[in-house]
């Protein structure tokens, strides 16, 4: 219900996006380029790469939030890391014991 | 690991920001394109590490998110080379340093013979040295290919050589050629004589005419098989055929020894008293670095050499000497006669083993001991059973002689 809700108030706003995800996924075009999706790699719970990131909202050696293009990414740990840090990329290491995405 | 050498090699900072807002500091510098690693929270301040330039930019994201930037540690090159910029002294030893050691490098210190064994290795020096192949050559006068010219041209015995220059090493690897056994052509006739005196045990021939039988007695030198060999004798004449003669001759041969066994023998027995001396063996010039006065009687002197090198292959001419000397005092000994004995028949069952082939047998030795006031004499007879014959050409022009007017004979 609330879910449609708040579909239909984004829709006019999300019509590109939505006729520019049909495209990509037609063309099988790479998602995280086009729609600039994150893309997140993990080694393992040790370590994890996270592309196409927008910022940091929390950081914390047992938490952090990322705010990427998909909402915000959740990650609860121990002892984590921030490894690096560019324009692009994002590496976090540490006990990575949660993953959560807060739409 | 590579980015962490680069890193030093540029120098960075370990900053901790503390402020209302980091996440926002870091978000900002980011964006910029600062890149800030091993970002760590220690309460409310976050340490991370930046670059030298990306420091530069960071003053300015401090001044609109409104944190505070403390620097804690500074790494790198770049702030030791500006902590010692003004010590030019230093600077120029460090360049004296390497020039040095450019210019040792660029002589030959050592050279390196492998693989002769027949040839004598003061032969090959010898002949390098004309060459002008030595320690202390400029390396850029060496040409490797003209060496292994001329060495395979001045010896016969060289198969294969390689010059190799390695840092301050020259190693010559050569190959010598095989030595062509002397072997008595099958085909070409000959008797076989007796290689020494002894009698005779058994005799199995198997081309030839054998011309003794067992327990005849020959001397050295003697023919034991003949390689004339009579085909036809009758009222016409006679046929010989030379032939290469082949048996297996067995003798009992005589051996006698004589050995001097001291009775007496001197054990050193160290006093614990030991001086060393130190020289330095800078281009064949040897320095005595410290010389103690030695007034030992009787002394061992060990004498251990370094030769300093950086690498395996880049050897200095600089050699650092130890010379150890130790004193001892000789104390004489006195062997029982019954020692004495079992030494001296240890040696002369030795000695004969020397002298006899593996495939003799040794059918008695017998030894008597004769004692003197400082040593004991050893006299041994032994006999031994071995094979005696050598093969002996046949004079090519008896040959001809015998096989006048007939063509029996198989010569080559």
């Amino acid at each position: 219900m609330g879910r449609k809700k708040r579909k239909n108030k984004k829709e006019e706003n999300t019509q590109p996006i939505n006729l520019k995800k049909k495209v990509t996924d037609i063309l099988e075009l790479p998602k995280e380029v086009v729609l600039s999706l994150p893309m997140i790699s993990m080694v393992g719970n040790e370590e994890m790469h996270i592309e196409n990131y927008k910022g940091i909202l929390e950081y914390d050696s047992e938490r952090i939030k990322i705010y990427t293009n998909n909402g915000v990414l959740k990650l609860e740990g121990r002892g984590l890391l921030l490894k690096a840090m560019t324009t692009e990329e994002i590496v976090i290491k540490g006990t990575i014991l949660k993953l959560e995405f807060l739409i | 690991m590579f980015l962490s050498v680069w890193n030093y090699l540029k120098g960075y900072v370990t900053i901790e920001v503390s402020g209302f807002s980091v996440e926002r500091f870091m978000n900002l510098a980011s964006h910029k394109g600062i890149y800030l690693w091993d970002i760590q929270r220690n309460k409310a301040k976050v340490q991370m590490k930046v670059s030298i330039a990306g420091f530069r930019l960071l003053k300015n994201c401090a001044k609109k998110t409104k944190c505070r930037v403390r620097i804690i540690e500074k790494k790198g090159w770049p702030f030791i080379a500006h902590r010692y910029r003004k010590r030019k002294v230093m600077g120029l030893g460090f360049l004296v340093f390497f020039s040095i050691l450019y210019l040792l490098s660029s002589f030959v210190w050592v050279v390196e013979i492998k693989g002769n064994q027949r040839i004598p290795t003061e032969e090959l020096i010898k002949a390098l040295n004309g060459y002008g192949l030595k320690p202390g050559v400029w390396k850029n006068r060496i040409n490797p290919t003209n060496i292994e010219d001329f060495l395979m041209s001045d010896f016969d015995d060289i198969a294969w050589t390689a010059v190799e220059i390695k840092g301050t090493k020259v190693t010559i690897e050569l190959t010598e050629t095989v030595i062509k056994p002397e072997i008595i052509d099958q085909t070409t006739p000959c008797d076989l004589v007796a290689e020494k005196t002894g009698l005779i045990v058994s005799i199995a021939t198997r081309a030839g005419t054998p011309k003794v039988k067992p327990k005849d007695v020959v001397q050295k030198g003697d023919v034991l098989v003949s390689g004339e060999l009579i085909v036809k004798q009758d009222e016409e004449g006679t046929v010989t055929k030379y032939v290469h003669a082949d048996a297996e001759v067995k003798a009992k041969t005589r051996y006698e020894l004589t050995y001097d066994q001291p009775l007496t023998y001197i054990v050193k027995q160290y006093t614990g008293e030991i001086k060393k001396q130190y020289s330095l063996n800078v281009l064949d010039k040897k320095v005595n670095l410290f010389n103690p006065r030695i007034s030992f009687q009787n002394y061992d002197k060990i004498i251990s050499s370094k030769q300093l090198s950086l690498t395996k292959y880049l050897v200095l001419p600089i050699e650092g000497i130890v010379y150890e000397y130790r004193e001892f005092i000789p104390v004489t000994h006195k062997r029982t006669l019954e020692e004495a004995k079992k030494l001296a028949e240890e040696e002369i069952k030795k000695r004969l083993m020397v002298q006899i082939d593996k495939e003799s047998k040794i059918l008695s030795n017998d030894i008597q001991f004769y004692p003197y006031e400082e040593f004991i004499r050893a006299k041994a007879v032994a006999i031994v059973i071995e094979r005696i014959d050598k093969p002996q050409v046949i004079d090519r022009r008896k040959i001809i002689n015998g096989t006048e007017g007939k063509n029996t004979a198989n010569t080559d």
